[in-house]
Parts: structure tokens; C-alpha cells; sequence
């Protein structure tokens, strides 16, 4: 084939200039310690690329949103370990107080105790978190969810529970409002209460009961009244709720157990004629309301008739109050434990899922130095070649030997 | 010696093509000349015949008309590829470039979101999510002003080469009237550089806009571009230029003007060269990806708009939108009937496509075309929702009228903050659950959420209602109470565990069974700072479906894996169009380029025959010389 002379220039030039190119883009690599520098390198690996990117920082963005759900829960954790740890010397101090040989000022001196440890559990239950927020207000966060006005303890806060996104598809509570922890605690035996009436002036002292058959249980508010004639006792259960006696008038054995529609309890001691016991379904009561009920109870004087035995019937559903108090906030703070718990385990998933993401990024986009810089070895070679072949065949000319 | 003169300017002219040859060795399109020569007639005698010289009978180009009308056509593709491979890269680049691209900016953002719901009452929390939809919305605008400020270019670029065309077009035609003055065709003298500078002018007028050339019998040269439109016929050039699209006003299309009279380039496939390349770039690269960012704009921007709007911002009123989000482009064609209009709206941003829509009115009939999928549909009347969009007619159409609906076309170029008060981000929800203190069931709240599809918050939300539950034997019912008047709103409702229970407007479940007696109160979420419900919704958009390709994250993978796919492949037929191009280039060369050495032996050739012409001139001479001596000699 026949070869113009600007053939031969110009195909040195194109080796040159492709053999240029190539090196370039060995020099980017190399350089960039990236394989995919746009997405017409690679366009599948591009899209890849941004994808595992956005998905990676949305992981380390639910990595940071589990350091503070874990702060958060951690807070909560430790103050009702403590809120656990008051109500336990609260009810030391309500054991210690039934106790026959002390004195009025003696209760009078834990009474003064107890409303030092109400103090202290308002304070615990106005936690606030690092950054100033109320820990058991719900939503309310800026708000003091309880205050003491010497008489009872109301709660500011709402039914809230805030939640954080800790994973792609898991929300994590990380609070636990005053309402469930503090407020709404079971009284009694948790099904019904007892209680002695106001003006009685017997020895009669009712235990809190237990339930014996709850399938006969009616829900119904029911009055014992006692009746001393004759030096014989008697009681007549009568259900107030639909104002019907129950039973006849049944004489009285202190210490016997008195069942009614599937509730039994025990009244010990001597009850005195027109002495009355009531028995209801269990409510809701704070904690605050049975520690200040509980203060109320021991700084009043035994002097009265039936003064005794209403303190010793007290202080029982107080201390039991208290234990519910205490069974509440356990179960809260074994919620809150799994949930800990569960952080955990998403962030060693969150991290792993960190890991493998890096790598894939890493596989997709990074360089292969050791091809790379063999690559650009193999450039410059074939580079200096083909300038060596251009001087080389563009050296010589017929003219030169003319 | 005339025999030694014939052969004396027979080199003579040897020579001088040779100089020529050499001198053009660089010349773009020369076609190397070679002379003609032939025995001239011999002269009869007894002894038979005597030769009697040479002549030289022309010097004629070589030269093949394939392989030249082939080099042309490969520049022309090869130019087009080329614009275009350049264009979509630059566009490549900056779409997946890692810190100027869409994701980074969309993360920063949801992060910010995420960290607004970790801790809703922070202020710079908040300030930081609006300082992140700011970058966001301007990186919208930034990748929407490269891609216009690179449609203007290449605007300019399309200007610049028609005109270019023109001056090009009128050179051929003054070429042909000088070739046709010639009289070549009739048989006279080939005006080989003539036919090599026409040559050349065809080249760049294909490397240009493409087109084809039409050799006439009487030498002239005939071009014609597109689908047919003549540029030069004999010694008329018509002048190329640059119109509206009649099927879509806002795109350019070429035209060619002879006499006055403008002529469409039909269709942008049959236009090559660099105008080519940029038209084809201006349809299905820059559109596409103006649009498809658009969407992504309107469809990310309106989810958190209606998000923010069904949550209760910092000062606990109703939020309001964040973002502003830029209506649909209606563009009439010119040619529309005085006053008609349309009102084009967003019913639906999710499902908005990329696609633009031409609407042609028939005087009974309305038709809506999707232009990239080039599929349509007729209405017989107005108004008409389509792919999330509502068309209605705003000022009476009359027969023949056509309208071009853009819907996304502005998305990425107008989207901007709406919200500059960090609290007017509604992080919260506008209802909270209370919780009755008596209740005696195990029943919690489960979820509490404000019902989607509305823009604003539904009438009497945060009227406080009651749900009270009645528990008799197995089977429960709820009734719903007005707890200031006791008013029963409904009674007797049956729930089971996990019924939603819904009331003006906010849709409540319970986990846990109720309690005979057990209420719930659903009102005013007031005092909530700690609040972020919302917020955690809020957070939600970066994963929901918010156009009709995906999340906002997906359509912009597709997009860049699009134009990723668009760049490689056009790269790489630049590549293979430019090796083309060579190859032609050789092959034409092989033929008509100069070879210098060849040319040397040429030299040599001719400089030998001019010295042996000379010789026998000499020759002769010292033969005549020597018969007159003999005459001097005698005398």
C-alpha cells in the first residue's frame, strides 16, 4: 500500500496522543486511588457506589442515633436504680414504724424521715437528661413534670414516649413518661383494697387479702360491718355497689379468713360494735400519694380509740402500695434493660453493616494499585515507544541522500 | 531538436507538478497532480516512423471520488459523535462527581432531619436542618445551572456553526461558478485545486452539519443537508438557520431559508456533524436530565412539604411548607390562536414522570403525547389529570392550537426555601393521648399518627375526644365522647385487639386489651416540646416513594447510571468513529496524499529527463555544429 507522508506524521501522532491518554487515565487512578472517577467509567458500579455511600452514611447516622438512645436509656436506667433503692429504705422505714413499742414522737421522727424521702423522689423523678430535658415528662421535656405543693405531688408532663430511629426499620423508645412509672401504680393487692373506717374504735386490723378464685370476681365495692352484742361478735358483708347483703350476719373468729365473691382476707384482733371495713377494686395511686398518705398516717397520735389498729392496717397497704411501687418500677426498668440490650445487638449490626459497606465501597471504587501501577509502567513504555517509532521513521527522507 | 525540446518541457512540466506536490504536502485536501504525457505523432518516412517528441496532454489530480464522498461522511459522523461524546461526559462529571452530587447534599440533610428528631427542642438542631435543606435546594440549582449554562453553550456552539455553515456554503458556491467558468465539463483543462479547495470546503461543511454532495453534470458541485433540504445548488447558497420546533416550541430546530422561503430540517436524526452531535445531546442528554432532576425536586420537596404541614411546628401552630416548589412550563407554539391558554397543575408530585407532553387541539378532540415515550392519549374535554398533573383550559383553544407541558422542567432551577424560622420545622405531632389515671386495663398507646393525603390539618383535629371502652364478657366496643359536654359522638363500636380507631382526622391503635371503664382522651398536643413524631416521619420521606420511579435516592441512581451508560457508550463510539475517520483519511491518502519520497524520485526522474532532453539538444547542436564546420572548413 501506497503511504502518504502526512499518513506517517499523523499516525504517530494518534499512537502518541492514545498512548498519552492512557497513561492519564493510569495517572488518575493512581493518583485518586479511584477506579471509578465518574460514572462512564463503570456505570453499574456508579450507581452501586452511590448507593452503598447514602446507605452507609444513613448507618452512621443510626450508629450516632444509638449513642444517644443508649445515653438515654442509660440515664433512665440508673435513676430508677435509685428510685428502686428509695423505695426500698421506704419500706424498711414503714416495717420499722409498725412496731408497738414506739413512740408518737418516735413515728413523729420517720415521718419527718419519709417526707425527707419523698423530697428526694420528686427530685429522682425530675431527672433531666444531658441536655437539660426532663427524662419522665413524655413529651413535655422542657416542662418540670412534678412538683410537690405540701399536700400532694401533680404531674406536669403528658402519656408521650419519645422514640429515635435507630435502625433502617426499628424506632426505639427512649423514654418512660412519670404517668407510667411514678403515677399509675396498682394499690392494694393489685386487684382490690382494704381498708378500716375512719371512725372505728376497735382493735380490728384487716390484712390486704389475696384473690382465691378470680374467675368469681365481681369488681363491686363491699362494706364488713361488726356488731358486739351480748359479748358475741358478729359481721355482715353487704355489696355497697348494688346495696345487697351478702350472706347473713356470721359470727366473728379474729384471725378467720372472710371470703366474698372470690376475695378472701383476714381480720385480726377485736373489732367494737358499729365498726365497719370496706373492700374495693384496687385503683391507681402515685407513689407520691402513698408516701404522703404513709407521712399523714405516722404523724398522727395513737391516743384515740382504734388509733392503733387503724396504723397497723395503714402502714400494711402502705408497705404493700410501696411493693407495687417497687414490682413497677422493676418492670419498667427490666423494659428498658432489653431495650439496652436490643441497642447492643443493632450496634454490632450497625457496625458490621459499617464494615461490609466500607469493603464494598472499597471493592467497587478503589484502585487495584498493584495492576494500576502496572498499568502505568506498561503507559510510559508503550508512550516512549511510540515516540522513539515517530523520530525513528519521520528521521530519514530520500532528500536527505539527494 | 524540437525532439529534445518536447522532451525538455515534457520534464519541464514534470518538475514544476512535483514542486507543486511538494510544496501541498501539508495542504489540507490536495490531491497530488501527476502530468500526462503522451508520444506525440510520429512522423511517416521510407525508413518507417520517426517519433517526434512527447506531449504533455494534461496533469490531472489523482483522485477517487469514493473514497473522498466516504472520508466526508465519516467526518461528519465522526464530528458528531465526538461533540456529543464531550457534552454528556462534562454532564457525567458533574452528576456523579462524589462532592458535588445530589446524594451527599440529600444525606446531610436526613441526617439533619434524624438529628432534629433525637432532640426536637435544640435550636441549633433545627437551624442546622434548615441550613442543609438551603444546600440542599441550592445544589438542585447548582447541577440545574450547569446544565443550562452548558445548553447555552452549546446554543452558541449550534449559532456559531451555522453561521459558519453559511460563509462555508457561499464559498461553494463561488467555487462552483468558477469551476463551471472553466468550462471542464465541456471537455477543457481540469481546475484541479479548485476541485481540491471545494473538496476541502465540503469536508468541513460535513464535519459541521453532515449532509450529503451531489456532483451535476456541468461540473458543479450540489449540497444538501438533512433529509434533502438544498444548501448549494450550482452557484446559489440558501442560508441555514435556527427555529423553533414546530412539535416542541421550546427545543431548536435547523431550517434552511432559499428565496425567503424557510424549509424545515425534518427530523434532528438525519442532521450530522458537530450540530448534530449537539442537537441529539440537547434532546435526549440535557431535557432528560433537567427534567429527571426536576422530579426528583418536586417529588422530595413536596413529601416534606406535606410531612412538615400535617406536624405542629415549634410555636404549636400548623406547620407550614418548607420548600417552594416551581409549577409546570406551558409553552405555546407561535403559531396559537390569540389568547388561548392553559392552567397546568401538581395534583399529584409522586407521580410525576421526567417525560414532556405535547397537547394538540383538533376542535373537538384534545390529544396529550408523551414525548419520550411517544405514546398519547384524546380527551374530549378539559380538564384532565395525567401522570400526577391536571390540564385545564384557562382561556378558550381553537382548532390546530398546540401547547408543550413541561412539569419538571423547572423542579431543580426553582425549588427554594420556603421556611427561614427554625422553628417552623414540625417536628412534633398535633395530637397527643391521654391516658385515663383510673384505667384499670393493660392497654397503651400504640400509635397515634395524623392521616396522610391532605396538605393541611384536617378539620377539628385537636378537638379533644374520648374513647371510652365497655367490656362485657369477650366482647368489646368503644364509644367516642365529647369529654367537655359528655356528648356521645358514637357508641358501640366494635374493637378488637389492633383496630385502628379514627376521628377527625388522627387514626389511633392501642397494644394491650382495654379495661371495662378504661379511657383514653385524644386532644391538643400542647406544651410537647420533647415531641418528634413528626420529625421521625419527617425522617422517613429519604426511604418513601416520592416519584414514580422510587425514592428520591433511587431516581437519582438512575439517573446517573443513565447518563453514566449515555457517556460510556458515546465515548466509545467516538472512539470507534474516530478510528474511522482515520482509516478514511489513510485510505483517501493512500490515493491522493503526497508521499515526499516518492516525490524525490520524481524529482529525480524529471531532473534527469530534463538533463537527457538536454543532451540531445547539446547532441544535436554538437551535430549541427559539426556540419557547419565542415562548411567553415572548406571555405
Amino acid at each position: 500500500m501506497r503511504i502518504a507522508t502526512t499518513t506517517l506524521y499523523d499516525r504517530g501522532l494518534a499512537a502518541i496522543n492514545v498512548a498519552q491518554d492512557n497513561l492519564a487515565i493510569s495517572q488518575e487512578q493512581v493518583s485518586t486511588g479511584k477506579r471509578v472517577n465518574t460514572a462512564s467509567d463503570d456505570p453499574i458500579a456508579a450507581t452501586e457506589i452511590l448507593r452503598t455511600t447514602s446507605s452507609l452514611a444513613n448507618n452512621t447516622q443510626y450508629i450516632a442515633n444509638q449513642a444517644a438512645a443508649t445515653q438515654q436509656l442509660g440515664t433512665t436506667d440508673s435513676t430508677l436504680g435509685q428510685v428502686t433503692d428509695l423505695l426500698q429504705s421506704v419500706r424498711t422505714t414503714l416495717v420499722s414504724a409498725n412496731n408497738g413499742s414506739l413512740s408518737d414522737s418516735d413515728r413523729a421522727s420517720l415521718s419527718t424521715n419519709l417526707k425527707g424521702q419523698l423530697d428526694s423522689l420528686v427530685a429522682l423523678a425530675n431527672t433531666q437528661d444531658g441536655d437539660g430535658h426532663y427524662l419522665f415528662a413524655g413529651y413535655h421535656t422542657s416542662t418540670t413534670p412534678f412538683a410537690n405543693n405540701g399536700t400532694s405531688v401533680t404531674y406536669a408532663g403528658d402519656d408521650g414516649t419519645r422514640s429515635i430511629q435507630v435502625s433502617a426499620t426499628r424506632q426505639i423508645a427512649i423514654s418512660a413518661n412519670g404517668a407510667d412509672v411514678f403515677n399509675r401504680i396498682a394499690q392494694g393487692n393489685g386487684v382490690f383494697t382494704t381498708a378500716a373506717a375512719a371512725a372505728n374504735t376497735g382493735g380490728g386490723i384487716i390484712d390486704t387479702g389475696t384473690v382465691a378464685d378470680p374467675s368469681a370476681l365481681t369488681g363491686h365495692t363491699y362494706d364488713v360491718a361488726f356488731t358486739v352484742a351480748n359479748g358475741a361478735t358478729t359481721y355482715q358483708v353487704t355489696d355497697t355497689t348494688t346495696n345487697t347483703a351478702v350472706g347473713s350476719a356470721t359470727p366473728f373468729t379474729a384471725g378467720s379468713t372472710i371470703a366474698v365473691a372470690g376475695m378472701q382476707f383476714d381480720i385480726s384482733g377485736s373489732p367494737a360494735d358499729g365498726d365497719h371495713f370496706t373492700i374495693a377494686p384496687a385503683g391507681k395511686q402515685s407513689m407520691f400519694q402513698t408516701l404522703q398518705n404513709a407521712i399523714n398516717l405516722l404523724a398522727q397520735p395513737t391516743t384515740a380509740a382504734g388509733a392503733t389498729a387503724k396504723l397497723a392496717t395503714g402502714l400494711a397497704s402502705a408497705v404493700s402500695n410501696i411493693d407495687n411501687a417497687l414490682d413497677n418500677t422493676s418492670s419498667v426498668r427490666a423494659t428498658v434493660g432489653v431495650r439496652e440490650n436490643e441497642l447492643t445487638a443493632l450496634g454490632t449490626s450497625a457496625n458490621a453493616t459499617d464494615t461490609d459497606g466500607q469493603a464494598r465501597l472499597s471493592t467497587l471504587q478503589d484502585t487495584d494499585y498493584a495492576k494500576s501501577v502496572a498499568d502505568l509502567t506498561k503507559d510510559q513504555a508503550s508512550l516512549s515507544a511510540a515516540e522513539k517509532v515517530f523520530a525513528t521513521i519521520n528521521a530519514k527522507s530520500l532528500f536527505d541522500y539527494l | 531538436m524540437s525532439i529534445g525540446l518536447s522532451g525538455l518541457r515534457a520534464a519541464q512540466a514534470g518538475l514544476s507538478t512535483t514542486g507543486q506536490n511538494i510544496s501541498n504536502v501539508n495542504t489540507a485536501g490536495f490531491s497530488r497532480q501527476q502530468t500526462v504525457q503522451t508520444a506525440s505523432t510520429s512522423q511517416f518516412t521510407g525508413s518507417g516512423y520517426i517519433g517526434t517528441g512527447v506531449d504533455v496532454t494534461t496533469v490531472q489530480r489523482v483522485y477517487s471520488d469514493y473514497l473522498t464522498a466516504a472520508l466526508r461522511e465519516t467526518t461528519g459522523t465522526s464530528a458528531a459523535a465526538d461533540a456529543y461524546s464531550t457534552q454528556v461526559s462534562q454532564v457525567d462529571g458533574y452528576l456523579a462527581d462524589s462532592s458535588s452530587n445530589l446524594s451527599s447534599a440529600t444525606d446531610s440533610f436526613f441526617a439533619a432531619v434524624q438529628a432534629v428528631s433525637n432532640n426536637p427542642s435544640d435550636a441549633a438542631s433545627r437551624q442546622t436542618m434548615l441550613s442543609t435543606a438551603q444546600t440542599l435546594t441550592t445544589r438542585f440549582n447548582d447541577l440545574s445551572g450547569r446544565l443550562q449554562a452548558q445548553g447555552a453553550a452549546a446554543d452558541r456552539q449550534i449559532d456559531d456553526s451555522v453561521s459558519q455553515v453559511n460563509t462555508l456554503a457561499q464559498q461553494v458556491a463561488v467555487l462552483n461558478r468558477s469551476i463551471l467558468s472553466t468550462g471542464s465539463a465541456s471537455g477543457s483543462q481540469p481546475p484541479n485545486d479548485l476541485l481540491d479547495q471545494r473538496d476541502a470546503l465540503m469536508q468541513q461543511i460535513s464535519g459541521l452539519v453532515g449532509g450529503t454532495a451531489l456532483q451535476q453534470s456541468d461540473g458543479t458541485l450540489s449540497v444538501f443537508v438533512g433529509n434533502g433540504q438544498p444548501l448549494v445548488v450550482g452557484s446559489n447558497a440558501s442560508t441555514l438557520t435556527t427555529i423553533p420546533d414546530d412539535q416542541d416550541p421550546t427545543k431548536k430546530q435547523l431550517a434552511v431559508t432559499i428565496n425567503g422561503q424557510t424549509q424545515r430540517v425534518a427530523t434532528q436524526q438525519s442532521v450530522g456533524g458537530t450540530i448534530g452531535g449537539l442537537l441529539q445531546f440537547r434532546d435526549d442528554i440535557l431535557t432528560p436530565t433537567e427534567n429527571s432532576l426536576g422530579q426528583i425536586a418536586i417529588g422530595l420537596g413536596s413529601a416534606l412539604n406535606a410531612q412538615n404541614q400535617l406536624g405542629q411546628d415549634a410555636n404549636g401552630n400548623p406547620g407550614a411548607a418548607l420548600f417552594t416548589i416551581p409549577a409546570p412550563v406551558v409553552t405555546a407554539r407561535a403559531t396559537n390562536s390569540t389568547g388561548a391558554a392553559l392552567a397546568v397543575t401538581i395534583t399529584n408530585p409522586s407521580q410525576l414522570t421526567a417525560s414532556d407532553y405535547r397537547l394538540d387541539y383538533d376542535g373537538t378532540n384534545y390529544t396529550l403525547t408523551d414525548l419520550s415515550k411517544n405514546t398519547s392519549q384524546q380527551f374530549s374535554s378539559l380538564p384532565q389529570t395525567v401522570d400526577g398533573i391536571q390540564i385545564a383550559v384557562s382561556s378558550p383553544l381553537a382548532a390546530g392550537d398546540r401547547f408543550t407541558i413541561s412539569p419538571t422542567r423547572n423542579g431543580a432551577s426553582g425549588i427554594a426555601l420556603a421556611a427561614s424560622d427554625p422553628s417552623a420545622i414540625a417536628a412534633a405531632a398535633p395530637v397527643a393521648l391521654s391516658v385515663g389515671s383510673s384505667n384499670t386495663g393493660a392497654a397503651q398507646l400504640g400509635s397515634l399518627t395524623v392521616a396522610t393525603g391532605s396538605s393541611s390539618w384536617p378539620a377539628n383535629l385537636q378537638t379533644p375526644v374520648a374513647v371510652e371502652f365497655h367490656v362485657s364478657g369477650s366482647t368489646t366496643t368503644y364509644d367516642l365522647v365529647d369529654p367537655s359536654t359528655n356528648a356521645v359522638l358514637s357508641s358501640g363500636n366494635a374493637y378488637s385487639a389492633g383496630t385502628t380507631i379514627s376521628q377527625n382526622g388522627w387514626n389511633l391503635t392501642l397494644t394491650g386489651a382495654p379495661a371495662d371503664g378504661d379511657t383514653f382522651t385524644v386532644g391538643p398536643n400542647t406544651g410537647g416540646t420533647g415531641d418528634n413524631r413528626n420529625a421521625l416521619l419527617l425522617a422517613a420521606v429519604q426511604q418513601a416513594t416520592v416519584t414514580s420511579v422510587g425514592s428520591a435516592q433511587t431516581t437519582y441512581n438512575g439517573l446517573v447510571g443513565l447518563i453514566g451508560d449515555k457517556a460510556q457508550e458515546a465515548s466509545s463510539l467516538s472512539t470507534s468513529e474516530s478510528n474511522l475517520l482515520s482509516q478514511s483519511q489513510d485510505a483517501r491518502d493512500s490515493v491522493s496524499g503526497v508521499n515526499l519520497d516518492e516525490e524525490a524520485v520524481n524529482l529525480q526522474k524529471y531532473q534527469q529527463a530534463y538533463q537527457a532532453a538536454s543532451k540531445s539538444i547539446a547532441t544535436a547542436e554538437v551535430m549541427f555544429e559539426s556540419i557547419l564546420a565542415l562548411f567553415t572548413t572548406t571555405t
